[in-house]
């Protein structure tokens, strides 16, 4: 299993950031969150999560809104 | 770290439903995180072991704030979906029942809801919630379809307002997005919903038929089911040309640009 920190903003869509940790490195991905959250604080609408998956691909089917469009979700299924 | 008691989450979780995080909450929130991280990966690890690729994530500050405040009652400590995981398959309903089957009979604790029977404003899926060292984690089971109604329903919820999860309507509902306005298109994404629901459930019929049909058969009886099963054939070909029309429509007002996510 690997972690990313996703770091997303969610009033324009935007993908900022995606960094992928090794399984060793998972406390480490959990403590980068945390800065990076109280880094934002004031910008609600920059959401921070660390996201557990065997991998990139993997998650980008489990949790394809942050890396597709309305447009694109849509022409998945047509 | 300190070990956080329930007592201490609840206080927090009344804190976060009346004001802002300060940085001491989002510290503790960190500190919470860490209590469901060991589980939340006990059980991605299981799902892995079972040939699933599953996807595992604590509850965003965000959504967990949004979740106390929606639900005041509800302790933080009782929450039982802070930390998730989620698998998502090309599969049928009942082979997502069996995958549910495979999924349970790992866990010794766990609780079936059937979002399919129950749906939650369009929001279909099976969810297990398994206790694991000591802590709910919540795995959600959707088939392709389920999953992209709910991920576009996500997506959109950031830009025009998470109430759209819930019923409300989107913000600005009249601002137009090419042939739709905003209130149209979440209109057009619950008759999608029950469109997706349509032909999983029709699958199932026909499934069902065919296996009465073999075992009729294998009997040596004749089963003339051919009438019945054209009917549903037919069924379920209306079905996804309306799922399809639907989808399409939807697809045609979001080209990027016009809908900001």
């Amino acid at each position: 299993m690997s972690f990313f920190l996703v770091v997303y903003d969610r009033s324009t869509g935007e993908l900022r950031e995606l960094t992928e940790f090794s399984e060793d490195e998972a406390a480490r991905a959990r403590r980068e969150r945390l800065k990076r959250e109280l880094a934002e604080r004031e910008h609600p609408e920059i959401e921070v999560v660390v996201l557990t998956s065997p991998s990139r691909k993997a998650l980008e089917r489990t949790h394809a809104r942050y890396f597709k469009s309305v447009s694109e979700l849509t022409a998945t299924a047509l | 770290m300190t070990q956080l008691s329930n007592r201490q989450l609840d206080r927090l979780g009344d804190r976060l439903r009346i004001s802002d995080p300060t940085a001491e909450d989002l510290e503790l929130l960190g500190q919470v995180g860490e209590l469901y991280a060991g589980a939340l990966d006990e059980v991605t690890r299981v799902l892995a072991d079972l040939d699933l690729e599953p996807g595992g994530r604590p509850k965003t500050v965000g959504t967990l704030v949004d979740k106390l405040r929606r639900m005041p009652e509800l302790p933080l400590s009782k929450m039982q979906d802070i930390a998730g995981a989620r698998v998502v398959a090309e599969m049928t309903r009942e082979e997502q029942d069996r995958l549910v089957e495979r999924i349970t009979a790992r866990f010794d604790s766990y609780r079936v809801k059937d979002r399919r029977i129950e749906p939650s404003f369009g929001y279909r899926a099976v969810h297990i919630i398994v206790r694991v060292q000591g802590r709910p984690v919540e795995i959600q089971v959707r088939t392709r379809l389920q999953d992209l109604w709910a991920q576009i329903v996500e997506r959109l919820a950031d830009a025009w307002g998470r109430q759209i999860r819930y019923g409300e309507p989107p913000s600005e509902p009249d601002l137009r997005l090419r042939e739709l306005t905003r209130q149209q298109f979440v209109d057009g994404l619950m008759q999608l919903s029950s469109a997706v629901d349509e032909v999983e459930r029709a699958k199932v019929l026909l499934a069902e038929l065919d296996r009465l049909d073999e075992e009729l058969r294998a009997r040596g009886e004749e089963p003339e089911l051919d009438e019945e099963m054209a009917a549903v054939r037919a069924q379920l070909e209306g079905r996804e040309r309306r799922l399809r029309a639907t989808l399409e429509r939807l697809h045609g007002a979001s080209t990027r640009g016009t809908l900001a996510p």
